[in-house]
């Protein structure tokens, strides 16, 4: 089963996943940063670490893309919304010229939301992981549970 | 009243939503969303996956009022056990 990223409505600058692939038996998300990101354009020369919340970023999206799968929904797209980030720790910077593996496992998954744990890799060494809260929103439609 | 039971959804509660508390300090009778101890729709959701785990019930939805207090939650997880 492929997983598109087209499936998720972020288009560039602001798509953070380059691909999906498996590794191990498991489908993980690439993010390869170069020095030509958007944001560094701003940055001092030579400052070239990503900030936090593009690390995030990138994690959610891959989040967004490997949650809520099935036969149905891999060829659709979603509209995941990233609602809550908890017992999230940044470990280490990320360089230009890194490269990212996202790897994803989903902790419970009940009236379209889901909390998944996150795990960041750099070299083998984790940057970044937690814990995701996000929603499916495929459609607009408001499947909030009310309890 | 099942003590334990009680002690039970409070120790899953403090560990689930890692709230800095003891599982001691939230009081039976007190709202657990809102006001009270401030539990939000997300946490619902955590304290409803926890309680099936820890008791190894289902909780069907629509089931708002019976997550007023651990009072009422205690009085809901004892049903749903007996009727399982």
């Amino acid at each position: 089963m492929g997983i598109s990223l087209k499936n998720l409505p972020h288009r560039y600058p602001f798509l953070m996943v380059d691909k999906i692939v498996e590794e191990d038996g498991a489908m993980i998300g690439i993010k390869n940063v170069t020095v030509n990101e958007w944001w560094f354009a701003s940055k001092t020369e030579g400052d070239y670490a990503m900030p936090n919340i593009m690390i995030l970023e990138t994690m959610a999206q891959v989040a967004g893309l490997l949650t809520f799968v099935d036969e149905a929904e891999a060829t659709s797209e979603k509209a995941v919304l990233l609602v809550e980030v908890r017992k999230f720790e940044f470990k280490h910077k990320v360089f230009a010229g890194d490269t990212i593996k996202v790897s994803t496992s989903t902790l419970w998954c009940r009236e379209q939301t889901a909390s998944v744990h996150v795990r960041a890799l750099v070299e083998g060494n984790v940057v970044a992981e937690g814990q995701l809260i996000i929603k499916n929103n495929a459609g607009g439609k408001n499947n909030e549970s009310g309890n | 009243m099942n003590q334990e039971t009680r002690t039970r959804i409070k120790n899953m509660i403090v560990e689930r939503l890692n709230l800095d508390m003891e599982p001691s300090d939230i009081v039976d009778d007190e709202p657990l969303f809102g006001e009270g101890l401030g539990l939000d729709s997300v946490d619902a959701l955590e304290v409803i996956v926890g309680l099936e785990l820890e008791f190894g019930i289902k909780i069907p939805s629509g089931q708002n009022k019976r997550f007023a207090s651990i009072a009422t939650l205690d009085e809901f997880v004892t049903e749903l056990m007996e009727t399982a």
